[in-house]
């Protein structure tokens, strides 16, 4: 966290300085001070309340603002400092100018802003005059307004919108605008996501595993399912099978399709799992694979053939984790260290995983933008085949 | 959608002929560093020939690992988004459909690729294949598909924007980046600008944007074909044709003759121009009118988007001869709109913060269109007159007040004097209107509009005008005894004759004729397609009945007899307009003798 407020620290100063010549470095520590007076000052064009009235999609400001206390909304509102080049066709209507430039902006991903602006108001010129420089028509200022920024960070949670049920991802939208992609946990069954998987238009929480914007600042959201939820469509998956009298001839009929065979390796070492786990369960061994650390997996194993008891499987599952990691439930930026490879549930593997994720989690500290999501894969493999069975 | 059942579904895998593995395995290998297969499978996605069974193929698999496609795979997304999927078979289609919406859902920082390439799908792909040294367009084969591929293009860009709600944010940089330069084929035009009007049939947020790129590039076409151009053109074109009337048959001759002239103009960029008019003015009339009756609210939020686009591109653009055109339909449609958009010209005439230019812009729009739209009823037209000579009036009274003698000068009064040649301009076209009927009361009306204070007043407004609007304005109050201005006119023409020796170097002429610079914009509309639309809305002039015209007509002819003799033959019905109120530009390019030898000519009516 330390190394992300960093981050934000940076830019600031970096536009400062680049836009308001020397005196903007003394500017930064009077900033509050100068404001007032330019309210005053005859340059001064402040919005009052101004309802952006721009695509369909974008919330006014008076939306956002309800939006602001909602829970997980991952919106904050601050006043941002920033520099606009005014095109002279303005010169005379700065605020539609600067309403121009701004709104072209909002729901862009901006590395000054460390989020996407969702809506804006009280525009205010900052300093007395605007700069010409040298033979450019345009005219240099600096405005402050107050910014609704969402500003995801890693391991925060989000509310999404269903809309999209992918083979192999969810796709969902936050506050109706925002695109989250959420991988399929890879120990969930195809079936299983397709049946019991999130719906359509359905709420879905989520947490933020990495944010990802190209140049222009198409955002994306990359989130991974709820511990919980996985149990549940873990569970649903099992008891699903386990629903089916026999055991053995399920798979096959599961997987109609041939593109097991033609897909990722992911999915064939599951397919194999599969058999063995319905083998075992035929032939109600108990045995545990040499992988599985405690004994904690007999009363799963009891959950998922018996569909009433798979719910408090989970709840038994939920609190061996949190006797396990403790600290990290408390904390919610603990949970940030956890790769998901912890999320998934399994019971056995926390101290293994812990450090692999830890230093993951410092390669891509430094950059929103480096893809998380990839990494934890083969990882997640490996557990599958612990928990699995 | 049907699309979105495709998601867990796939076809059993046709057999087909692929090296490198399967893609899931790829991607592992890759991440490992071997990265053989990757380029290979490229390769076989680049392979112009690429079967439809691959295609297939391949898109499941990827569809199944799309999560896998991160930033990391650019390369490879950007292949694959380069495959030829349009005019393919439905399956393929679909299949593509299916891998489009999922790769947009699950990796949305490709949203920007995505968009170019459905939008570089937009304008006709003319393939051509080399066989044997020949090369062979398959065009006409895709003039028979285009309609479907431009669905399947909208039906793609409807996915997207589906799951990516905030593409409306993205796609218009997009748009305006791909439009084709406006010297490709009219086809080509045609095709990208009717796409474009189409996306914001469900992308409606978007339409204000798109209507500005769509009119800004005509505009752009529009000011490179001067209306001198196309006449010129069309009549080369006619004798041509004459020409070759001797060496055909008359059957074949007249069928060909029909078909060339619905089809083209000889003006190639009016030709241009002509299509994307019919175009957009076919969009306007779908947008407002459902079920074949006009529908009030869109219609009202058509105006809106298009009145923004006219003050910011339209309006400040100077001679534009065919675009305004747009809006002047949209008027058609209600009078209430043309109301509306004679009330937004006024109020950029009379607002003094408005910079003079359009203001002189504004005031040659609000008199052109008052004199040529024949949908606006006389009782609309009175009130427009009312307003402006009341301002006319009030400006006079200005300065009569202040303590310096006002006298003529354009940079200081030139919104004044584009006003009354509005002014002026309306009362020669709809002066008939207005009288007929009750006479008494219309010209009881006339006398009050206080005619002669504005003619006679110290700012001298008949020495700015355009010589036609001024002999028109003088013959018609003449004849109606509402105000005589023979003598002012004689007055100024004897003062403007140091002018002329002054700028005697060359073409400083022009500044004589037409000093205000002004134009009509709804001038005789002039492309042949789109005409249909204008024809029947559009007021031609009529000459007068009254024979005190003929000697200032038949002045103008001698002076120029070329041109006036192929309007007589060719073109009956713009005779008189050319006659009586030529375009700035007629005026001032090809009858300096206007000024040359003044007294003669406007002599003789006194």
């Amino acid at each position: 966290m330390a190394n992300f407020k960093h981050a934000e620290d940076d830019p600031k100063h970096v536009n400062m300085s680049g836009e308001i010549n020397a005196a903007s470095a003394e500017a930064q520590p009077t900033e509050e001070s100068f404001v007032p007076g330019t309210h005053a000052g005859a340059v001064a064009c402040s919005v009052p309340s101004f309802a952006a009235p721009v695509a369909c999609s974008v919330p006014s400001f008076a939306a956002a603002s309800e939006l602001l206390s909602a829970p997980y909304s991952c919106l904050v509102m601050n006043t941002h400092r920033r520099h606009v080049a005014l095109p002279p066709m303005y010169l005379n209507k700065k605020r539609t100018g600067i309403q121009e430039e701004l709104e072209a902006e909002l729901l862009k991903f901006s590395r000054s802003l460390k989020g996407v602006p969702l809506a804006y108001e009280n525009i205010s010129i900052v300093g007395q005059h605007g700069n010409i420089y040298d033979d450019s028509g345009y005219i240099h200022m600096d405005i402050e307004a107050n910014f609704i920024v969402f500003q995801p960070e890693k391991g925060q949670k989000l509310l999404g919108k269903v809309n999209k049920l992918g083979v192999s991802h969810v796709g969902c939208l936050v506050h109706g605008c925002f695109n989250a992609s959420i991988p399929k946990p890879n120990l969930v069954s195809v079936e299983t996501w397709r049946d019991a998987g999130p719906r359509i238009g359905a709420e879905m929480e989520f947490e933020v595993t990495a944010l990802d914007a190209d140049t222009v600042g198409v955002l994306l959201i990359r989130g991974r399912l709820d511990r919980t939820r996985v149990q549940e469509l873990l569970a649903e998956g099992e008891s699903s099978e386990s629903g089916v009298p026999a055991d053995q001839p399920e798979p096959p009929e599961a997987e109609p399709h041939p593109e097991p065979t033609e897909e990722s390796p992911e999915d064939t070492p599951k397919k194999k799992k599969k058999k063995k786990r319905d083998k075992v369960r035929a032939e109600e061994v108990t045995s545990t694979p040499s992988c599985r650390v405690d004994g904690s997996t007999t009363p799963e194993l009891n959950g998922t053939i018996i569909e009433e008891n798979s719910n408090e499987a989970v709840e038994k599952k939920k609190k061996k984790k949190k006797k396990k990691h403790g600290k990290e439930e408390e904390e919610e930026e603990e949970v940030v260290e956890l790769s998901t490879v912890e999320v998934h549930g399994s019971d056995s593997s926390g101290y293994l995983s812990d450090k692999p994720s830890k230093k993951r989690r410092h390669e891509t500290g430094s950059d929103i933008t480096s893809s998380v999501g990839e990494v934890p894969e083969p990882p997640k493999s490996k557990k599958k085949r612990k928990s699995d069975i | 959608m049907e699309v979105d059942g495709r998601d867990f579904l796939n076809s059993p895998p046709v057999k087909t002929v692929r090296f490198g593995g399967t893609v899931v395995e790829m991607l592992a290998k890759h991440k490992r560093g071997d990265s053989r297969n990757y380029e290979l499978l490229k390769h076989q996605l680049a392979d112009p020939q690429i079967k439809d069974a691959q295609i297939i193929n391949w898109l499941q698999e990827f569809r199944s690992c799309v999560t896998q496609l991160t930033k990391d795979h650019e390369q490879l997304i950007y292949t694959i988004l380069r495959l030829p999927w349009v005019g393919r078979s439905q399956a393929v289609v679909e299949e593509y459909m299916a891998f489009l919406s999922n790769l947009v859902s699950a990796q949305t920082v490709y949203l920007r690729a995505c968009l170019k390439m459905v939008v570089s799908h937009f304008t006709p792909k003319r393939v051509t294949i080399c066989e044997g040294g020949v090369d062979i367009s398959d065009s006409d084969d895709e003039d028979e598909n285009l309609p479907r591929n431009f669905n399947q293009c909208h039906q793609a860009l409807q996915l997207i924007s589906k799951y990516v709600p905030s593409t409306s944010c993205f796609l218009m940089p997009i748009l305006t980046e791909n439009f084709p330069f406006v010297q490709k084929s009219s086809t080509t035009l045609e095709c990208y600008v009717h796409n474009l009007l189409r996306v914001t049939m469900y992308i409606p947020s978007i339409r204000r944007d798109v209507l500005e790129v769509i009119i800004g590039k005509m505009l752009k076409l529009d000011v490179s074909a001067a209306r001198s151009d196309i006449e010129e053109a069309e009549e080369n074109a006619v004798l041509n044709q004459r020409t070759e009337e001797g060496l055909f048959d008359m059957d074949e001759d007249m069928s060909a003759d029909h078909l060339s002239g619905a089809a083209a103009m000889a003006h190639p960029v009016a030709d241009r121009l002509d299509t994307l008019m019919a175009v957009l003015m076919a969009y306007i009339k779908d947008v407002c009118h459902v079920d074949g009756s006009l529908h009030v609210e869109r219609t009202k939020d058509l105006y809106r988007d298009l009145l923004g686009v006219f003050d910011k591109l339209i309006l400040p653009t100077h001679a534009s001869c065919h675009v305004q055109y747009t809006l002047f339909y949209l008027c058609s449609f209600r009078v209430a709109l043309a109301e509306a958009f004679l009330d937004h010209l006024w109020k950029i005439l009379q607002s003094p913060s408005q910079p003079a230019v359009l203001r002189q812009a504004a005031a040659g729009y609000l008199g052109s269109f008052l004199a040529r739209a024949k949908f606006i009823p006389v009782p609309t037209v009175r009130a427009c007159l009312d307003l402006l000579l009341s301002w006319i009036h009030c400006y006079i009274d200005g300065q009569d007040s202040g303590d310096r003698q006002a006298y003529c000068d354009i940079s200081l009064h030139g919104p004044f004097y584009t006003t009354c040649q509005a002014a002026f301009y309306t009362l020669i076209f709809r002066h008939r209107a207005m009288l007929e009927g009750n006479m008494k009361k219309g010209l009881e009306y006339l006398q009050s509009l206080n005619l002669e204070r504005v003619v006679m007043c110290q700012l001298n407004p008949l020495k700015v005008c355009l010589p036609s609007v001024t002999n028109m304005f003088a013959a018609i109050t003449r004849t109606y005894q509402v105000v005589f201005c023979y003598t002012i006119i004689e007055r100024n023409n004897r003062h403007v004759l140091p002018v002329v020796r002054r700028s005697a170097g060359g073409d400083s002429v022009t500044t004589n004729t037409n000093p205000l610079d002004s134009f009509f914009p709804f001038d005789p509309y002039l492309l042949k397609r789109s005409a249909q639309l204008i024809e029947p809305l559009y007021q031609v002039w009529e000459e007068l009945a009254d024979t005190e015209l003929l000697p200032t007509t038949t002045g103008q002819q001698g002076s120029r007899e070329d041109e006036d003799d192929f309007l007589c033959g060719e073109t009956p019905q713009t005779e008189g307009i050319v006659g009586m109120t030529p375009s700035s530009y007629d005026s001032s390019l090809h009858s300096p003798s206007c000024v040359g030898s003044p007294p003669l000519t406007f002599q003789r009516p006194l």
